[in-house]
């Protein structure tokens, strides 16, 4: 255990390396400083969400659909429940939506796309075709199917959406690994004896993320969104819990309360828009870090 | 000497052909024997099959390359087991240290844990073990503050030092044969000569034999004690390193000492070798340099020329014998280390080699 962990920390970041990555993510245009702001801002209210706002399910019938106050200060919903409360904790379940998502999809998808492309042949033949019947299907229609089948729980819609995306990651990861198998360092490799396991985890794989971080960067918004829209259809998170999707179909049914559909749909924009003002950082950074 | 008797390797009549759009016969027939702790060079021009068929020794070609004859490695039949075996025998019997350092080493890897894990791999030491060994070879090798820089990875070092951890990689696990494809060639000249210094001392050390594949026979002169000549696909002549320089007994070797630059000539243009090399797509008839060759004659168009003993090949051209009364006379010599200066032409040279500029006839 300790051993294996000290071997990956010996292995991942020297001093120099690290001064070079960390010196290559900081932003340098106007809007990724905003999306680095934001994203920030967010992820703080979000995680300090008990300290700063009142219980999200309390419901106050007494004041519904009030508009924003000292008290209530997105205002209250349709039950009289806290808006900003329930803002800060449906982003607790988008954001766990966003990242089980991408960790599931591209899991599976890396493991699926790196044998497929190192085995190459036959097997990647086999292994693509079942790729492109998934990609065959929207995916949001795929992850409408398997919610549906499987039932709104906030799980259920992580694998639903994962279900989904792996194959997309799976192509890329392919891809990817196909080009580098054939550089010059992984014959080398073989000519030292590596076995393919060894080969394949430890030579190709490392070398073959590059494309991939920026895409997944970006992908955390478009999870979030996907899980909103699961969540919005009915589909993702079952409704006492507040969630973003969950929290604009509510207030479809009072347009004329601005400030109901406001809240989510702005957290919604805000956050997702930050993401892929973000993404530009690490896109460069890809490029930048050196060793090719 | 004992060692004579057994080689290390024994290469008899290897082939290797990419199935391209057409068949590309990049080896077409080579045999020779390698004795413990020999230097030999291998010299060609690129394309002439003499990275091909080093590799081809433990299988390290793409799939669509298909190999026949036989490699026999320490006794074993290294084209007869499985890719499982082989992976204990490379690295572990037979290291590779490959032409460009830029591209051979693993970029996002310190240079430490490449090293590192190659003699984990090999010798199955603790990791505390194997990185002092590493830290050892490093130093060994010519890295200056081996310790600190294990932990660097090889976009911070520079070629020469790349080259140099790239040879440590390959001698770590005591190889008894050291295959060094070009190893100098992607370097600047001042680095060349120290690199192979040090490939000759750390193949002394522990009486490894080293192929050193090179299109440069500046290169070969001062390291191995014999060398093979390859051209298209063939080996056309071999001999010790001192007779290929004074006695070349091919025109193709001739024509190389004749194209290097002299200091003490005047000279207008560099002397080139005229044509272009066989396309291996296509099948040879009779010699594959006869195209090029200044000295010609009918024979060459119409036969290829096995490797003869010099006096069969002057015999054999003075008495026009056929190939099986060379065979016979010769008994189909292979390149090794006792063998005689070898020669695959009708018409050889005739010595001392006069260093002029060829006239086209």
């Amino acid at each position: 255990m300790t051993a294996g962990r000290r071997r990956r920390l010996e292995g991942a970041v020297a001093p120099a390396r690290l001064g070079a990555a960390v010196d290559s993510l900081r932003p340098r245009t106007f809007l990724e400083g905003y999306g680095v702001a934001v994203i920030l801002v967010m992820v703080a209210a979000i995680a300090a969400a008990p300290l700063i706002a009142p219980d999200p399910l309390a419901q106050d019938l007494t004041s519904p659909l009030a508009g924003p106050s000292t008290e209530n200060w997105l205002g209250t919903d349709n039950l009289g429940r806290d808006l900003w409360s329930r803002i800060l904790y449906g982003g607790r379940v988008s954001l766990v939506i966003g990242v089980f998502v991408l960790l599931t999809a591209g899991a599976v998808g890396v493991l699926y796309g790196a044998v497929s492309g190192y085995a190459g042949g036959m097997i990647d033949a086999i292994m693509m075709r079942i790729v492109d019947i998934f990609l065959s299907f929207p995916s949001i229609m795929l992850a409408l199917l398997i919610s549906a089948a499987l039932g709104p729980t906030i799980r259920n819609a992580i694998i639903a959406i994962a279900a989904a995306w792996w194959p997309v990651y799976a192509r890329l990861i392919r891809g990817q690994v196909m080009a580098v198998k054939e550089r010059e360092f992984v014959t080398a490799s073989r000519a030292l004896g590596a076995g393919p396991v060894r080969n394949l985890f430890s030579t190709v794989l490392p070398n073959s993320f590059g494309v991939m971080k920026t895409i997944f960067v970006l992908d955390i918004g478009y999870a979030i969104l996907a899980g909103s829209t699961l969540s919005f259809l009915g589909l993702g998170v079952s409704l006492p819990t507040p969630e973003w999707g969950v929290m604009i179909r509510e207030a479809l049914q009072y347009p004329t309360h601005w400030w109901f559909i406001l809240s989510p749909g702005l957290a919604l924009l805000l956050f997702v828009s930050a993401i892929n003002f973000a993404g530009g950082i690490v896109t460069r950074s890809v490029h930048e870090v050196p060793g090719r | 000497m004992s060692e004579h008797a057994q080689p290390l390797l024994s290469v008899r009549n290897l082939k290797v052909t990419f199935r391209a759009k057409s068949l590309v016969r990049a080896v077409r027939g080579v045999s020779y024997d390698l004795a413990v702790g020999e230097r030999v060079g291998l010299v060609g021009e690129s394309g002439s099959g003499k990275s091909a068929g080093a590799l081809a020794v433990v299988r390290l070609l793409p799939d669509y390359a298909e190999l026949s004859g036989s490699v026999t490695l320490e006794g074993a039949d290294l084209m007869a087991v499985t890719e499982r075996e082989l992976r204990s025998v490379r690295g572990a019997r037979v290291g590779i240290v490959y032409q460009d350092p830029f591209s051979s080493l693993n970029p996002v890897l310190t240079i430490g844990k490449q090293l590192t894990e190659v003699i984990r791999t090999h010798k199955g030491i603790g990791r505390r073990t194997a990185r002092r060994e590493a830290a050892r070879l490093l130093d060994v090798v010519g890295v200056p503050n081996a310790d600190e820089r294990l932990a660097d990875f090889p976009h911070q070092f520079s070629g020469g030092m790349r080259q140099r951890a790239v040879m440590a990689m390959a001698v770590a696990p005591r190889p008894a044969l050291l295959i060094a494809d070009e190893p100098t060639t992607a370097l600047d000249v001042t680095v060349q000569a120290q690199l192979l210094d040090l490939l000759r001392e750390l193949t002394s050390e522990h009486r490894t034999t080293m192929l050193l594949i090179t299109h440069d026979l500046g290169v070969v002169a001062g390291v191995t004690r014999r060398v093979m000549v390859m051209y298209a696909g063939r080996i056309v002549e071999s001999s010790s390193t001192e007779d290929v320089f004074t006695r070349a007994s091919h025109p193709y070797t001739v024509a190389i000492h004749n194209s290097l630059p002299r200091i003490d000539v005047r000279q207008e243009r560099l002397v080139t070798i005229e044509g272009q090399p066989p396309d291996p797509a296509r099948p040879v008839v009779g010699c594959p340099f006869a195209p090029r060759c200044l000295s010609r004659i009918d024979r060459c168009t119409d036969e290829e020329p096995p490797l003869m003993t010099i006096p069969t090949a002057r015999r054999a051209a003075a008495e026009s014998w056929d190939l099986p009364s060379i065979s016979e006379e010769d008994g189909d010599p292979v390149p090794g280390p006792d063998s005689p200066h070898l020669t695959a032409c009708w018409n050889p040279p005739t010595h001392p080699v006069e260093h002029e500029s060829p006239v086209t006839p």
